[in-house]
Protein backbone atom coordinates (compact mmCIF):
# COMPACT_ATOMS: atom_id res chain seq x y z
CA UNK A 1 0.00 0.00 0.00
CA UNK A 2 1.41 3.39 -0.88
CA UNK A 3 2.13 5.63 2.05
CA UNK A 4 -0.22 8.52 2.01
CA UNK A 5 -1.24 11.12 4.50
CA UNK A 6 -4.65 11.71 3.05
CA UNK A 7 -7.73 9.79 2.13
CA UNK A 8 -8.65 10.39 -1.52
CA UNK A 9 -11.77 8.26 -1.54
CA UNK A 10 -13.38 10.31 1.18
CA UNK A 11 -16.98 10.01 2.19
CA UNK A 12 -18.54 12.59 -0.12
CA UNK A 13 -16.84 12.88 -3.51
CA UNK A 14 -19.70 14.87 -5.05
CA UNK A 15 -19.17 17.88 -2.82
CA UNK A 16 -15.56 18.11 -3.93
CA UNK A 17 -14.22 21.60 -4.84
CA UNK A 18 -10.97 21.31 -6.83
CA UNK A 19 -8.15 23.76 -6.17
CA UNK A 20 -7.39 25.56 -9.39
CA UNK A 21 -4.01 27.01 -10.18
CA UNK A 22 -4.59 30.73 -10.06
CA UNK A 23 -1.24 32.30 -10.84
CA UNK A 24 -1.30 32.01 -14.65
CA UNK A 25 -1.87 35.70 -14.99
CA UNK A 26 1.23 36.56 -12.98
CA UNK A 27 3.47 34.01 -14.64
CA UNK A 28 2.55 34.70 -18.26
CA UNK A 29 5.56 35.08 -20.51
CA UNK A 30 5.84 36.34 -24.08
CA UNK A 31 8.06 34.33 -26.46
CA UNK A 32 11.28 35.95 -27.69
CA UNK A 33 10.29 36.07 -31.35
CA UNK A 34 7.72 38.70 -30.49
CA UNK A 35 10.51 41.13 -29.66
CA UNK A 36 11.08 42.73 -33.11
CA UNK A 37 7.36 42.60 -33.88
CA UNK A 38 6.62 46.15 -32.74
CA UNK A 39 9.35 47.71 -34.86
CA UNK A 40 8.44 45.65 -37.92
CA UNK A 41 4.73 46.50 -37.62
CA UNK A 42 5.44 50.18 -37.10
CA UNK A 43 7.68 50.30 -40.19
CA UNK A 44 5.11 48.42 -42.27
CA UNK A 45 2.32 50.72 -41.15
CA UNK A 46 4.46 53.77 -41.85
CA UNK A 47 5.40 52.50 -45.31
CA UNK A 48 1.79 51.59 -46.07
CA UNK A 49 0.46 55.00 -45.04
CA UNK A 50 3.17 56.73 -47.10
CA UNK A 51 2.41 54.63 -50.16
CA UNK A 52 -1.32 55.27 -49.76
CA UNK A 53 -0.56 58.96 -49.73
CA UNK A 54 -1.87 59.53 -46.20
CA UNK A 55 1.49 60.92 -45.03
CA UNK A 56 3.01 63.44 -47.47
CA UNK A 57 6.53 62.33 -48.42
CA UNK A 58 7.84 65.86 -47.83
CA UNK A 59 6.76 65.92 -44.17
CA UNK A 60 7.69 62.40 -43.23
CA UNK A 61 9.50 60.29 -45.83
CA UNK A 62 8.70 56.59 -45.91
CA UNK A 63 11.17 54.07 -44.49
CA UNK A 64 12.17 52.99 -47.99
CA UNK A 65 12.91 56.60 -48.99
CA UNK A 66 15.06 56.95 -45.88
CA UNK A 67 16.99 53.81 -46.83
CA UNK A 68 17.44 55.16 -50.36
CA UNK A 69 18.60 58.51 -49.04
CA UNK A 70 20.96 56.69 -46.65
CA UNK A 71 22.48 54.68 -49.47
CA UNK A 72 22.93 57.84 -51.54
CA UNK A 73 24.55 59.67 -48.61
CA UNK A 74 26.80 56.71 -47.95
CA UNK A 75 27.92 56.53 -51.57
CA UNK A 76 28.60 60.27 -51.73
CA UNK A 77 30.73 59.95 -48.59
CA UNK A 78 28.70 62.60 -46.77
CA UNK A 79 27.43 60.18 -44.19
CA UNK A 80 30.85 58.78 -43.30
CA UNK A 81 32.45 62.17 -43.03
CA UNK A 82 29.78 63.48 -40.67
CA UNK A 83 29.57 60.30 -38.63
CA UNK A 84 33.34 60.21 -38.27
CA UNK A 85 33.39 63.83 -37.12
CA UNK A 86 30.72 63.08 -34.49
CA UNK A 87 32.42 59.89 -33.37
CA UNK A 88 35.72 61.68 -32.92
CA UNK A 89 34.13 64.37 -30.77
CA UNK A 90 32.07 62.06 -28.66
CA UNK A 91 35.00 59.71 -28.06
CA UNK A 92 37.35 62.52 -27.07
CA UNK A 93 34.76 64.31 -24.93
CA UNK A 94 33.55 61.14 -23.28
CA UNK A 95 37.00 59.86 -22.41
CA UNK A 96 38.09 63.25 -21.12
CA UNK A 97 34.93 63.76 -19.05
CA UNK A 98 34.79 60.19 -17.71
CA UNK A 99 38.47 60.14 -16.77
CA UNK A 100 38.25 63.52 -15.02
CA UNK A 101 35.03 62.51 -13.30
CA UNK A 102 36.57 59.29 -12.01
CA UNK A 103 39.71 61.00 -10.71
CA UNK A 104 37.71 63.74 -8.97
CA UNK A 105 35.21 61.21 -7.66
CA UNK A 106 38.01 59.12 -6.16
CA UNK A 107 39.52 62.22 -4.63
CA UNK A 108 36.23 63.23 -3.04
CA UNK A 109 35.72 59.65 -1.89
CA UNK A 110 39.10 59.28 -0.24
CA UNK A 111 39.88 62.71 1.15
CA UNK A 112 37.68 64.03 3.95
CA UNK A 113 38.77 67.60 3.18
CA UNK A 114 38.09 67.23 -0.54
CA UNK A 115 34.72 65.79 0.34
CA UNK A 116 33.78 68.67 2.65
CA UNK A 117 35.00 71.37 0.31
CA UNK A 118 34.50 69.79 -3.09
CA UNK A 119 31.10 68.19 -2.73
CA UNK A 120 29.17 71.49 -2.46
CA UNK A 121 31.13 72.81 -5.45
CA UNK A 122 30.31 69.78 -7.55
CA UNK A 123 26.73 69.94 -6.33
CA UNK A 124 26.44 73.55 -7.48
CA UNK A 125 27.99 72.93 -10.91
CA UNK A 126 26.13 69.71 -11.65
CA UNK A 127 22.63 71.17 -12.29
CA UNK A 128 23.89 73.81 -14.76
CA UNK A 129 22.71 72.70 -18.20
CA UNK A 130 26.07 72.40 -19.93
CA UNK A 131 24.54 73.67 -23.18
CA UNK A 132 24.00 77.01 -21.48
CA UNK A 133 27.72 77.54 -21.15
CA UNK A 134 28.58 76.74 -24.76
CA UNK A 135 28.87 80.47 -25.58
CA UNK A 136 31.33 80.85 -22.70
CA UNK A 137 33.33 77.85 -23.80
CA UNK A 138 33.46 79.20 -27.34
CA UNK A 139 34.66 82.50 -25.93
CA UNK A 140 37.46 80.71 -24.09
CA UNK A 141 38.68 78.16 -26.60
CA UNK A 142 37.16 79.33 -29.87
CA UNK A 143 34.45 77.73 -31.93
CA UNK A 144 36.63 74.82 -33.07
CA UNK A 145 36.72 71.16 -32.06
CA UNK A 146 37.83 71.94 -28.53
CA UNK A 147 34.55 73.65 -27.65
CA UNK A 148 32.48 70.61 -28.59
CA UNK A 149 34.80 68.18 -26.87
CA UNK A 150 34.81 70.29 -23.71
CA UNK A 151 31.06 70.64 -23.47
CA UNK A 152 30.61 66.89 -23.89
CA UNK A 153 33.29 66.30 -21.26
CA UNK A 154 31.56 68.73 -18.88
CA UNK A 155 28.29 66.88 -19.29
CA UNK A 156 29.81 63.42 -18.77
CA UNK A 157 31.98 64.49 -15.86
CA UNK A 158 29.33 64.93 -13.19
CA UNK A 159 27.39 61.69 -13.28
CA UNK A 160 30.69 59.81 -13.37
CA UNK A 161 32.06 61.93 -10.53
CA UNK A 162 29.06 61.45 -8.26
CA UNK A 163 28.81 57.75 -8.96
CA UNK A 164 32.50 57.16 -8.37
CA UNK A 165 32.31 59.10 -5.12
CA UNK A 166 29.23 57.17 -4.02
CA UNK A 167 30.88 53.88 -4.97
CA UNK A 168 33.89 54.63 -2.82
CA UNK A 169 31.90 55.87 0.15
CA UNK A 170 29.35 53.08 0.04
CA UNK A 171 31.84 50.25 0.06
CA UNK A 172 30.31 47.52 2.20
CA UNK A 173 31.81 48.04 5.68
CA UNK A 174 31.64 44.28 6.23
CA UNK A 175 34.21 43.83 3.45
CA UNK A 176 36.48 46.47 4.95
CA UNK A 177 36.24 44.76 8.33
CA UNK A 178 36.98 41.39 6.80
CA UNK A 179 40.02 42.75 4.98
CA UNK A 180 41.34 44.48 8.10
CA UNK A 181 40.78 41.39 10.23
CA UNK A 182 43.18 39.53 7.93
CA UNK A 183 45.75 42.28 8.34
CA UNK A 184 45.15 44.32 5.17
CA UNK A 185 47.15 47.54 4.92
CA UNK A 186 45.65 50.87 3.95
CA UNK A 187 47.04 50.44 0.47
CA UNK A 188 45.46 47.01 0.14
CA UNK A 189 42.16 48.42 1.35
CA UNK A 190 42.18 51.09 -1.35
CA UNK A 191 43.37 48.99 -4.27
CA UNK A 192 42.05 45.55 -3.41
CA UNK A 193 38.79 46.34 -1.66
CA UNK A 194 37.42 49.86 -2.16
CA UNK A 195 38.22 50.23 -5.85
CA UNK A 196 36.85 46.87 -7.01
CA UNK A 197 33.83 47.31 -4.74
CA UNK A 198 33.00 50.68 -6.31
CA UNK A 199 33.37 49.58 -9.95
CA UNK A 200 29.70 48.62 -10.48
CA UNK A 201 28.60 52.08 -9.32
CA UNK A 202 31.25 53.73 -11.50
CA UNK A 203 29.87 51.81 -14.47
CA UNK A 204 26.38 53.04 -13.72
CA UNK A 205 27.76 56.57 -13.94
CA UNK A 206 29.47 55.75 -17.22
CA UNK A 207 26.16 54.54 -18.64
CA UNK A 208 24.33 57.72 -17.61
CA UNK A 209 27.17 59.80 -19.04
CA UNK A 210 27.00 57.96 -22.35
CA UNK A 211 23.36 58.83 -22.84
CA UNK A 212 23.95 62.48 -21.98
CA UNK A 213 27.01 62.74 -24.21
CA UNK A 214 24.98 61.94 -27.32
CA UNK A 215 22.43 64.61 -26.44
CA UNK A 216 25.05 67.29 -25.91
CA UNK A 217 26.97 66.22 -29.01
CA UNK A 218 24.02 66.86 -31.32
CA UNK A 219 23.11 70.14 -29.65
CA UNK A 220 26.70 71.40 -29.79
CA UNK A 221 26.98 70.45 -33.44
CA UNK A 222 23.76 72.26 -34.23
CA UNK A 223 24.96 75.41 -32.49
CA UNK A 224 28.05 75.69 -34.59
CA UNK A 225 29.88 73.04 -36.55
CA UNK A 226 30.84 72.43 -40.16
CA UNK A 227 30.52 68.68 -39.91
CA UNK A 228 28.97 66.09 -37.67
CA UNK A 229 25.58 64.45 -37.49
CA UNK A 230 23.99 67.40 -35.71
CA UNK A 231 25.27 69.82 -38.33
CA UNK A 232 24.20 67.47 -41.10
CA UNK A 233 20.68 67.22 -39.75
CA UNK A 234 20.37 70.99 -39.40
CA UNK A 235 21.78 71.59 -42.86
CA UNK A 236 19.47 69.15 -44.63
CA UNK A 237 16.44 70.32 -42.75
CA UNK A 238 17.05 73.89 -43.92
CA UNK A 239 17.15 72.45 -47.44
CA UNK A 240 13.87 70.62 -46.73
CA UNK A 241 15.58 67.27 -47.49
CA UNK A 242 13.62 65.42 -44.80
CA UNK A 243 14.76 61.97 -45.89
CA UNK A 244 18.38 63.00 -45.33
CA UNK A 245 17.46 64.48 -41.96
CA UNK A 246 15.97 61.17 -40.93
CA UNK A 247 19.09 59.31 -42.08
CA UNK A 248 20.96 61.38 -39.52
CA UNK A 249 18.38 60.55 -36.86
CA UNK A 250 18.58 56.83 -37.62
CA UNK A 251 22.39 56.88 -37.44
CA UNK A 252 22.18 58.65 -34.06
CA UNK A 253 19.77 56.04 -32.79
CA UNK A 254 22.11 53.29 -33.96
CA UNK A 255 25.05 55.09 -32.40
CA UNK A 256 23.28 55.38 -29.06
CA UNK A 257 22.37 51.72 -29.12
CA UNK A 258 25.92 50.75 -30.06
CA UNK A 259 27.42 52.78 -27.23
CA UNK A 260 25.10 51.37 -24.58
CA UNK A 261 25.57 47.80 -25.86
CA UNK A 262 29.32 48.36 -25.97
CA UNK A 263 29.35 49.55 -22.37
CA UNK A 264 27.23 46.60 -21.29
CA UNK A 265 29.66 44.26 -23.05
CA UNK A 266 32.63 45.95 -21.43
CA UNK A 267 30.98 45.70 -18.01
CA UNK A 268 30.35 41.99 -18.45
CA UNK A 269 33.98 41.49 -19.47
CA UNK A 270 35.47 43.62 -16.70
CA UNK A 271 33.07 42.66 -13.88
CA UNK A 272 32.28 38.99 -14.46
CA UNK A 273 31.66 38.60 -10.73
CA UNK A 274 28.46 40.62 -10.64
CA UNK A 275 25.23 38.76 -10.02
CA UNK A 276 22.88 39.33 -12.92
CA UNK B 1 50.30 32.16 24.28
CA UNK B 2 46.97 33.31 25.57
CA UNK B 3 44.51 36.09 24.94
CA UNK B 4 43.55 38.33 27.84
CA UNK B 5 40.53 40.60 27.84
CA UNK B 6 41.17 42.83 30.82
CA UNK B 7 38.37 44.99 32.19
CA UNK B 8 37.04 45.96 28.79
CA UNK B 9 34.02 48.24 28.42
CA UNK B 10 32.34 49.75 25.41
CA UNK B 11 30.07 52.75 25.62
CA UNK B 12 28.26 54.09 22.58
CA UNK B 13 27.25 57.71 22.58
CA UNK B 14 24.52 58.89 20.21
CA UNK B 15 24.18 62.39 18.73
CA UNK B 16 22.27 63.73 21.68
CA UNK B 17 24.99 62.52 23.99
CA UNK B 18 22.94 59.67 25.41
CA UNK B 19 25.09 56.76 26.44
CA UNK B 20 24.48 53.09 25.86
CA UNK B 21 26.75 50.76 27.76
CA UNK B 22 27.22 47.85 25.36
CA UNK B 23 29.81 46.03 27.43
CA UNK B 24 30.88 46.56 31.00
CA UNK B 25 34.04 45.39 32.69
CA UNK B 26 34.62 42.18 30.76
CA UNK B 27 37.39 39.94 32.06
CA UNK B 28 38.11 36.86 30.04
CA UNK B 29 41.19 34.79 29.39
CA UNK B 30 41.37 32.46 26.43
CA UNK B 31 44.01 29.80 27.00
CA UNK B 32 45.78 27.78 24.34
CA UNK B 33 43.45 25.24 22.67
CA UNK B 34 40.34 26.61 24.38
CA UNK B 35 37.09 26.85 22.46
CA UNK B 36 34.99 29.51 24.14
CA UNK B 37 31.47 30.33 23.06
CA UNK B 38 29.97 33.68 23.96
CA UNK B 39 26.20 33.52 24.27
CA UNK B 40 23.70 36.22 24.99
CA UNK B 41 20.46 37.82 23.87
CA UNK B 42 20.50 40.28 21.03
CA UNK B 43 21.99 43.57 22.03
CA UNK B 44 24.33 42.10 24.64
CA UNK B 45 27.42 43.32 22.84
CA UNK B 46 28.82 39.88 22.06
CA UNK B 47 29.72 40.80 18.51
CA UNK B 48 31.22 44.04 19.72
CA UNK B 49 33.48 42.07 22.02
CA UNK B 50 34.72 39.94 19.13
CA UNK B 51 35.15 43.01 17.02
CA UNK B 52 37.35 44.58 19.68
CA UNK B 53 39.51 41.46 19.93
CA UNK B 54 40.06 41.65 16.17
CA UNK B 55 41.01 45.32 16.40
CA UNK B 56 37.95 46.44 14.44
CA UNK B 57 36.32 48.35 17.28
CA UNK B 58 38.03 50.48 19.90
CA UNK B 59 37.27 49.70 23.55
CA UNK B 60 36.13 52.62 25.70
CA UNK B 61 38.03 51.24 28.66
CA UNK B 62 40.23 48.28 29.47
CA UNK B 63 42.80 46.41 27.50
CA UNK B 64 43.04 43.42 25.24
CA UNK B 65 46.38 41.73 24.79
CA UNK B 66 48.19 38.54 23.94
CA UNK B 67 50.48 37.06 26.55
CA UNK B 68 53.54 35.00 25.79
CA UNK B 69 53.92 36.09 22.19
CA UNK B 70 57.27 35.67 20.53
CA UNK B 71 57.59 37.89 17.52
CA UNK B 72 54.84 39.41 15.44
CA UNK B 73 51.18 40.08 16.01
CA UNK B 74 49.46 36.70 16.30
CA UNK B 75 47.66 35.51 13.19
CA UNK B 76 43.91 35.95 13.42
CA UNK B 77 41.34 34.15 11.31
CA UNK B 78 37.85 35.57 11.42
CA UNK B 79 34.55 34.20 10.15
CA UNK B 80 31.68 36.62 9.67
CA UNK B 81 27.94 36.07 9.91
CA UNK B 82 27.16 37.40 6.44
CA UNK B 83 30.23 35.72 4.95
CA UNK B 84 31.85 39.03 3.95
CA UNK B 85 33.41 37.32 0.95
CA UNK B 86 34.86 39.61 -1.68
CA UNK B 87 32.33 39.32 -4.51
CA UNK B 88 34.93 40.12 -7.20
CA UNK B 89 37.20 37.30 -6.11
CA UNK B 90 36.72 33.68 -6.98
CA UNK B 91 36.52 31.07 -4.23
CA UNK B 92 40.22 30.37 -4.69
CA UNK B 93 41.22 34.04 -4.51
CA UNK B 94 38.95 34.67 -1.53
CA UNK B 95 40.63 31.90 0.41
CA UNK B 96 44.03 33.26 -0.62
CA UNK B 97 43.28 36.74 0.74
CA UNK B 98 44.66 36.23 4.24
CA UNK B 99 47.73 34.49 2.89
CA UNK B 100 48.38 37.44 0.59
CA UNK B 101 48.40 39.76 3.59
CA UNK B 102 50.91 37.48 5.28
CA UNK B 103 53.19 37.67 2.26
CA UNK B 104 52.99 33.97 1.44
CA UNK B 105 54.50 33.34 -2.04
CA UNK B 106 52.04 32.90 -4.86
CA UNK B 107 52.61 29.22 -5.53
CA UNK B 108 52.39 28.17 -1.88
CA UNK B 109 49.33 30.38 -1.47
CA UNK B 110 47.52 28.69 -4.32
CA UNK B 111 48.48 25.27 -3.02
CA UNK B 112 47.37 25.89 0.56
CA UNK B 113 44.12 27.52 -0.56
CA UNK B 114 43.30 24.58 -2.83
CA UNK B 115 43.90 22.10 -0.01
CA UNK B 116 41.70 24.06 2.37
CA UNK B 117 38.93 24.47 -0.22
CA UNK B 118 38.99 20.73 -0.68
CA UNK B 119 38.84 20.16 3.08
CA UNK B 120 35.66 22.20 3.38
CA UNK B 121 34.17 20.15 0.56
CA UNK B 122 34.32 22.73 -2.21
CA UNK B 123 36.82 21.04 -4.54
CA UNK B 124 35.78 21.90 -8.09
CA UNK B 125 34.32 25.26 -7.11
CA UNK B 126 37.64 27.13 -7.00
CA UNK B 127 36.82 29.36 -9.96
CA UNK B 128 33.25 30.21 -8.98
CA UNK B 129 32.30 33.66 -7.73
CA UNK B 130 30.42 34.00 -4.41
CA UNK B 131 27.15 34.94 -6.11
CA UNK B 132 27.18 31.56 -7.84
CA UNK B 133 27.21 29.67 -4.53
CA UNK B 134 24.52 28.77 -2.01
CA UNK B 135 24.54 30.27 1.48
CA UNK B 136 26.09 27.17 3.01
CA UNK B 137 28.81 27.03 0.37
CA UNK B 138 29.61 30.68 0.87
CA UNK B 139 30.07 30.16 4.56
CA UNK B 140 32.38 27.22 3.85
CA UNK B 141 34.49 29.62 1.83
CA UNK B 142 34.42 32.04 4.76
CA UNK B 143 35.54 29.26 7.10
CA UNK B 144 38.25 28.14 4.67
CA UNK B 145 39.50 31.72 4.37
CA UNK B 146 39.90 31.88 8.15
CA UNK B 147 41.42 28.43 8.71
CA UNK B 148 43.90 28.58 5.83
CA UNK B 149 46.06 31.19 7.56
CA UNK B 150 46.64 28.68 10.38
CA UNK B 151 45.35 31.24 12.84
CA UNK B 152 46.65 31.42 16.38
CA UNK B 153 43.29 32.88 17.31
CA UNK B 154 40.02 32.03 15.60
CA UNK B 155 37.18 34.50 15.84
CA UNK B 156 33.76 33.41 14.64
CA UNK B 157 30.87 35.84 14.70
CA UNK B 158 27.60 33.91 14.35
CA UNK B 159 29.10 31.94 11.46
CA UNK B 160 26.14 29.60 11.07
CA UNK B 161 23.19 31.82 11.87
CA UNK B 162 22.48 32.82 8.26
CA UNK B 163 21.96 29.15 7.38
CA UNK B 164 18.81 27.07 7.47
CA UNK B 165 18.40 24.66 10.39
CA UNK B 166 19.57 21.56 8.51
CA UNK B 167 22.58 23.14 6.88
CA UNK B 168 23.48 24.50 10.25
CA UNK B 169 23.56 21.05 11.88
CA UNK B 170 25.74 19.73 9.07
CA UNK B 171 28.09 22.68 9.27
CA UNK B 172 28.33 22.33 13.04
CA UNK B 173 29.72 18.82 12.61
CA UNK B 174 32.08 19.94 9.88
CA UNK B 175 33.26 22.82 12.01
CA UNK B 176 33.96 20.47 14.92
CA UNK B 177 36.03 18.19 12.68
CA UNK B 178 37.94 21.06 11.18
CA UNK B 179 38.55 22.60 14.57
CA UNK B 180 39.75 19.32 16.07
CA UNK B 181 42.43 19.19 13.38
CA UNK B 182 43.85 22.58 14.39
CA UNK B 183 42.77 22.95 18.03
CA UNK B 184 43.55 26.65 18.16
CA UNK B 185 42.05 28.97 20.71
CA UNK B 186 38.70 30.17 19.57
CA UNK B 187 36.10 32.75 20.43
CA UNK B 188 32.74 31.81 19.00
CA UNK B 189 29.84 34.23 19.23
CA UNK B 190 26.32 32.89 18.88
CA UNK B 191 22.82 33.51 20.11
CA UNK B 192 22.09 29.83 19.69
CA UNK B 193 22.47 27.97 22.98
CA UNK B 194 22.39 24.52 21.34
CA UNK B 195 25.21 25.52 19.07
CA UNK B 196 27.30 26.90 21.91
CA UNK B 197 26.83 23.76 23.99
CA UNK B 198 27.58 21.49 21.01
CA UNK B 199 30.82 23.21 20.08
CA UNK B 200 32.48 24.87 23.05
CA UNK B 201 34.54 23.78 26.04
CA UNK B 202 33.29 26.77 27.92
CA UNK B 203 30.22 28.91 27.44
CA UNK B 204 30.37 32.51 28.62
CA UNK B 205 26.92 34.01 29.12
CA UNK B 206 26.45 37.73 28.71
CA UNK B 207 23.60 39.86 30.02
CA UNK B 208 22.02 42.61 28.02
CA UNK B 209 22.70 46.33 28.31
CA UNK B 210 25.05 46.57 29.94
CA UNK B 211 26.68 43.39 28.67
CA UNK B 212 28.28 41.70 31.64
CA UNK B 213 29.50 38.18 32.11
CA UNK B 214 26.73 36.68 34.22
CA UNK B 215 27.65 33.02 34.04
CA UNK B 216 30.41 30.71 32.87
CA UNK B 217 29.46 27.12 32.08
CA UNK B 218 32.12 24.50 31.46
CA UNK B 219 31.05 21.74 29.10
CA UNK B 220 33.29 18.88 30.19
CA UNK B 221 31.87 16.24 27.86
CA UNK B 222 34.28 15.41 25.00
CA UNK B 223 32.96 16.90 21.77
CA UNK B 224 32.90 13.53 20.04
CA UNK B 225 30.51 12.13 22.67
CA UNK B 226 28.02 14.99 22.70
CA UNK B 227 25.73 13.27 20.23
CA UNK B 228 25.47 10.13 22.36
CA UNK B 229 22.32 9.31 24.32
CA UNK B 230 24.22 9.22 27.64
CA UNK B 231 25.43 12.78 27.22
CA UNK B 232 21.99 14.25 26.64
CA UNK B 233 21.03 14.59 30.29
CA UNK B 234 24.10 16.60 31.19
CA UNK B 235 23.85 18.67 28.03
CA UNK B 236 20.22 19.42 28.73
CA UNK B 237 21.13 20.65 32.19
CA UNK B 238 23.75 22.97 30.71
CA UNK B 239 21.38 24.28 28.06
CA UNK B 240 18.68 24.88 30.62
CA UNK B 241 21.03 26.63 33.00
CA UNK B 242 22.12 28.99 30.21
CA UNK B 243 18.56 29.59 29.05
CA UNK B 244 17.32 30.36 32.56
CA UNK B 245 20.14 32.89 32.87
CA UNK B 246 19.30 34.85 29.74
CA UNK B 247 15.59 34.23 29.45
CA UNK B 248 14.53 37.46 31.08
CA UNK B 249 16.99 39.51 29.01
CA UNK B 250 15.90 37.79 25.81
CA UNK B 251 12.29 38.68 26.53
CA UNK B 252 13.36 42.23 27.20
CA UNK B 253 15.27 42.29 23.90
CA UNK B 254 12.19 41.15 22.04
CA UNK B 255 10.21 44.11 23.35
CA UNK B 256 12.83 46.83 23.10
CA UNK B 257 14.60 45.66 19.94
Amino acid sequence: MPISSDNPSGPDVRSRVPVRYRMHFVERRAPAWQGPLGIVLLLALWQGLAMAGVIPEADLPSPLSIVQAGVALAISGDLWMNTAASLGRIAAGYVLGAATGMVLGLWLGFSRVAERVGLPVAGALYPIPKLAIIPLIILWVGAGEASKVLVIAAEVLFPVLFNTYAGVRNTDPALLRAAVSFGASRRTLVWRVILPASLPTVFAGLRIGAGLSLLVLVAAEMIGAQHGLGAMILQYSSLMLTANVLVGVVVLSALGLLISRGLAWLERRLLPWQAR
Amino acid sequence: MRLVIDGVSKVYRDRRGRETVALEDIHLTVEEHAFIAIVGPSGCGKSTLLSMVAGLTEPTAGEIYFEGVNGDRPRIGMVFQEHALFPWRTVQRNVEFGLEQLGVPKRERAQRAREMISRVGLAGFEDKYPHQLSGGMRQRVGIARAFVVEPELLLMDEPLSALDAQSRLIMQDELVNLWESVRQKTLYVTHNIDEAVALADRVVVLSRRPGRIVRVVDIDIPRAERRSAQAQGALFAHRDAIWQTIRHDAQQALVEG
